[in-house]
This record gives C-alpha cells, sequence and structure tokens, in this order.
C-alpha cells in the first residue's frame, strides 16, 4: 500500500504539472501542442546542469540543492524553448498546430544533437548515486506513505500548483489572462495587451512543462535524457482535456491515471490488504491488459463526460484587431 | 489514449501468437519479415528499374491513392460536406448535412489511410515490425503529421512532401555512416523546415498585401494618366 501511493504519487506529479501548463497555454489562447518538446528540452538542461556540476564536483554534498537549481535550469530551458511557439504564433501569426509540431520535432533532434557532440553516445546519464530522495525513517506508519523516501519536487509541485491555480482563478492577471482565451477582442478594448498575456500563458506554461520533464527524468526515466519522455507530453495534453480544461479537474484525472497505471506497472507484486496475497497476480490476465486499463477508463470517462467539457473560445486562432 | 489501446492490444495478440514472432539469434523482439514465406508485396518492373533497393509497387499504389484523396475531396459532394464541416460545422448543418457522420466518416477514411500507410511500410517483406509496441510507438504515425502540415493539407503536395521528409531523413542515417557528421543533423533540418513552413501565411498575406498596394498604385496613377489625357476635353 506504502508502495503504491508513494508509486503513484512520483508518476501523477509530472503528469499534473504538465497538464496545468497545458492550461495556461491554452486558457490564454495559445494551442500548446508543443508540450512533448518542451518537457524533452527542459529535461535535457537539468540533466545538462546535474552534469556539468557532477564532472567539475560542485556542489557534491548538496544533493537537494543541485536538485532544485537542476529543476529551476529545466523551467528556464523550457521557458525559453517556449518562446519559440509564442513568437511565431503571436508575432507572426503562424499557425499553432504547425508550429508546435515543429518543436516537437526540433527538440528531440536538437538534444540528441547535443549530446552525441559532446559525449559521443546517444543518451546523457545522470549519476545514479545523486540521493534525491528524502529519507525520513521514524515516522508514524500513517505519515510514511506521503513523507518517507519522497522527492523534494513532489512537495514543491504540489504548492506550485495551488499558487498557479490560485492565480489563475483569484488575481486580476489571471482573469486577464483567461479573458485573452475567451474574447481577446474584448478584452483588448477594455486596454488589456493580448499579445503580452498570451506570452505569459504560454512562457509559464514552457517553465512548468520544462518542470514537468525534469522530474519525469529525474524520477521516473531512471535519470536518462535520450531525447523522450515516452510520449508524457501528449498524456498531460489528453488529461487537459479530461479535465475540462481546469486545474482540480487536472489534478483528479492526473492521480486517477497515475494509480491506475502503477497498478498496471506493478500488478504483479501488488499486495494491497498486507495478507502476503498478491489478488490481481492471481487472475492470471496478462501485463498487456493491466497497461491497457488506465487508457481505456480515460477514454470511458471522456465519452460520459465530453458533452459537458468547453474549450477556451478563442484557443488556436491568431489574434487580429481588426475582427469583431 | 486510441495509440497507446491500439499498442497494448498488437503487443498483447503477438505474446499470445508466438509463431510469428522470429527468434532467431535470440531477440525475439521483432516477428518474421513478409519475405520469409514469400508473401511480400509484388514488385512488378520496379526492381529491375531500381535495382538493389527494397522498392515494391506499394508506392505506385501510394500515388494513387493520393490522387484518389484529391479528387474525391475537390470534385465529390461527400469530400464537399467534409470540407465544409470543417470550415464551419454551424454553417454545414445549416445548409442540410450531417455534421456528425461526416465527422465519423473522416475519422473512418484517416484511419484507413493510416493502416494504408502501415500495410505498405510492414508487409514489404524487408521491414521487420517490433511487436513490443507497448513500450514504444513507432514514430512513423506522429512523422505523418508534419509531412501533411508541410503539403499544406492537400493531397497531391503530400506525394512531395513526403518524399522530401524521407529523403532527408534516410539521408540522415547514411550521413553518420560515412562522413563526420552525426545522424541528427537531418532531424534537426526537417525540424527547422517545419518551423519556417509555419510562417507559410505570414509571407502570404504580405505578398498579397503588397500585390494589393501596388496594384492600388498602378490604378491610382492610370486615373491620373487619364485624367491628364482627358484634360482639354468636355465630359
Amino acid at each position: 500500500m506504502t508502495f503504491l501511493i508513494q508509486t503513484t504519487l512520483i508518476y501523477t506529479i509530472p503528469l499534473m504539472i504538465v497538464a496545468l501548463a497545458g492550461i495556461f497555454a491554452e486558457r490564454s489562447g495559445i494551442i500548446n501542442i508543443a508540450l512533448d518538446g518542451i518537457m524533452i528540452f527542459g529535461s535535457f538542461c537539468g540533466a545538462m546542469l546535474v552534469h556539468l556540476f557532477q564532472t567539475n564536483n560542485l556542489l557534491a554534498g548538496h544533493s537537494q540543492l543541485l536538485y532544485l537549481l537542476a529543476l529551476l535550469a529545466a523551467g528556464v530551458g523550457g521557458a525559453l524553448f517556449s518562446l519559440l511557439l509564442s513568437f511565431s504564433a503571436i508575432n507572426l501569426r503562424a499557425d499553432q498546430t504547425i508550429g508546435g509540431t515543429a518543436l516537437n520535432l526540433l527538440a528531440p533532434a536538437l538534444t540528441l544533437f547535443i549530446i552525441k557532440i559532446f559525449f559521443f553516445q546517444d543518451k546523457l546519464v545522470m549519476s545514479k548515486s545523486l540521493g534525491f530522495i528524502v529519507l525520513n525513517d521514524d515516522l508514524p506508519p500513517l505519515l510514511k506513505p506521503f513523507f518517507d523516501k519522497m522527492y523534494l519536487s513532489t512537495y514543491l509541485m504540489i504548492a506550485l500548483y495551488i499558487v498557479l491555480s490560485i492565480f489563475l482563478y483569484k488575481t486580476k492577471y489571471g482573469l486577464r489572462l483567461r479573458a485573452c482565451g475567451e474574447h481577446p477582442q474584448a478584452a483588448d478594448s477594455v486596454g488589456i495587451n493580448v499579445g503580452r498575456y498570451r506570452y505569459l500563458g504560454t512562457t509559464i506554461s514552457g517553465f512548468l512543462g520544462g518542470l514537468g520533464g525534469y522530474i519525469f527524468i529525474a524520477t521516473t526515466a531512471a535519470g536518462t535524457a535520450e531525447g523522450t519522455v515516452a510520449g508524457m507530453g501528449f498524456l498531460a495534453l489528453a488529461i487537459m482535456i479530461f479535465g475540462n480544461w481546469k486545474p482540480v479537474g487536472v489534478a483528479l484525472g492526473s492521480l486517477m491515471f497515475g494509480l491506475l497505471k502503477c497498478i498496471g506497472a506493478s500488478y504483479s507484486t501488488l499486495d494491497i490488504n498486507g495478507d502476503g496475497v498478491c489478488a490481481l497476480a492471481n487472475l492470471g490476465m496478462p501485463l498487456y491488459f493491466y497497461n491497457l486499463i488506465p487508457y481505456v477508463a480515460v477514454l470511458v470517462v471522456l465519452a460520459f463526460t465530453a458533452g459537458k467539457s468547453r474549450a477556451p473560445k478563442a484557443e488556436g486562432i491568431p489574434y487580429d484587431k481588426g475582427l469583431r | 489514449m486510441t495509440n497507446w489501446i491500439a499498442a497494448n492490444i498488437v503487443s498483447w495478440v503477438f505474446s499470445v501468437n508466438r509463431q510469428f514472432i522470429n527468434i532467431e539469434g535470440g531477440k525475439a523482439q521483432f516477428t518474421f519479415v513478409t519475405g520469409a514465406n514469400g508473401v511480400s508485396t509484388p514488385t512488378l518492373f520496379l526492381d529491375k528499374l531500381f535495382p538493389g533497393t527494397y522498392i515494391d509497387c506499394s508506392i505506385l499504389l501510394a500515388v494513387l491513392i493520393a490522387i484518389g484523396m484529391y479528387y474525391f475531396i475537390n470534385k465529390t459532394t461527400i469530400g464537399f460536406e467534409l470540407k465544409a464541416c470543417g470550415y464551419n460545422k454551424n454553417a454545414a448543418e445549416y445548409a442540410g448535412m450531417n455534421q456528425k457522420r461526416n465527422i465519423v466518416l473522416s475519422m473512418v477514411i484517416s484511419g484507413g489511410l493510416a493502416a494504408a500507410g502501415a500495410c505498405f511500410y510492414y508487409l514489404n517483406g524487408h521491414i521487420e515490425l517490433s511487436w513490443n509496441t507497448y513500450s514504444a510507438l513507432p514514430a512513423d504515425g506522429f512523422n505523418g503529421i508534419p509531412v501533411a502540415l508541410l503539403a499544406g493539407n492537400n493531397p497531391i503536395g503530400v506525394i512531395f512532401s513526403s518524399l522530401l521528409l524521407r529523403f532527408l531523413d534516410k539521408s540522415g542515417t547514411n550521413l553518420a555512416g560515412f562522413t563526420g557528421f552525426n545522424e541528427y543533423v537531418s532531424d534537426l533540418i526537417i525540424a527547422l523546415i517545419m518551423y519556417f513552413a509555419g510562417f507559410s501565411k505570414l509571407i502570404h498575406d504580405l505578398l498579397a498585401k503588397k500585390k494589393k498596394t501596388f496594384a492600388a498604385q498602378e490604378a491610382s496613377a492610370e486615373n491620373k494618366e487619364t485624367v491628364a489625357a482627358g484634360k482639354g476635353e468636355k465630359s
């Protein structure tokens, strides 16, 4: 049980934060299909920083500080990368889907190109002995799943998620950002700079995407940056639609997906009530069946709730002052 | 979602039906190629034209399908309905088209074409299918999107854009083998081509604007001329 909760949290956090990234971009009116690419580039920036620090023997004893720095580097890298998308979508009014697809192609190509030049191999592996995990051995059993053997990023990301949700719904900047995604002409008529708010939305999105990418490779993918995040970005986009472009829905969706995914990944050794019997393994279904469940579940829920879902009205449409 | 559902089902089916898996050399991650028991796609005369390649008649079929799709979208009623629903589904509904049927139909056609692409590729007789798709999806599905976008969603354009992108892709792999460049240069080039292809609308608009102002200038100049020519006359 402890193991299941922990793995679920580890898997859920990047998904949730990247889906939140999607919300920020789409609520400001930019379709951010480039989330996958942004994740890849962010993860590469973080891994590169960690590698540089390790080879120069800097911060050797302070692994948590190094982790924080790497997260920051990943976020900044993602934000810079997303500027390419916002520049083409806002300043040049290019098709946002084409720009996003191009960035999805660009990110793995660029990262692998650089990795190949500097390391003569196809992947950049961070040292295993990083010790990013926070250990708290002496805890009551109730708190253990949430505070023992956890990553610092889990708490940080939950805090960031709450802060940004409040920002989006309770501050005037959040209101203006959402207005730019619903009716930019109306927003402009009351003096809001639509381009600037769209830049803000996409840059926050890029920052979160980069963070999510680095958390994914540091926690789930064994610290390996190899130009892929296993389709996480596209999954996060689906979770965003699943959550109806709202932070709460996204959190619930990613939690459900993460839980089912972790059950699928560890079904053979999963022992929920602790009596030594692996109930799921005794069912005799193949691995693929359990892997199917999370996707089918999301699809089924979507089929029932899709009628109520509402995308931001102006997403994907370049802002044109001349239109009504 | 459906990506991974399909990937898991494929892996499941192959894991149950082990007779399709090539276990020679202890690798066991690929299926048998269709050439193994002689059911590969016929090569017609093309293998004589291009000796030493894996070419077969599917390239002809693919071009035929592309031309057929161009005809279907631009010259038939159903194709027009599909396009109308894409541009403005409310207007299409208002004009009496069954919007939902058209969306389903377009997805059915798209699925059929994607499956045809997979058939052409994997039934060639030399291509191995890595059946453990549940852990990593084949990249070719996603690569179809840039091809379509680069072609500007024109079926005839797809023929040339797919040739260009595949040419760049394959030359990249060979680049690593024979020169000092690494193979990701070609991916980089493809990505940059895609990124700048997105700007085509801007350039198009700029050109149109220039043409317009040019035409306006010309028209005003012409007006002046006529006025100048007709100065002495009473009109």
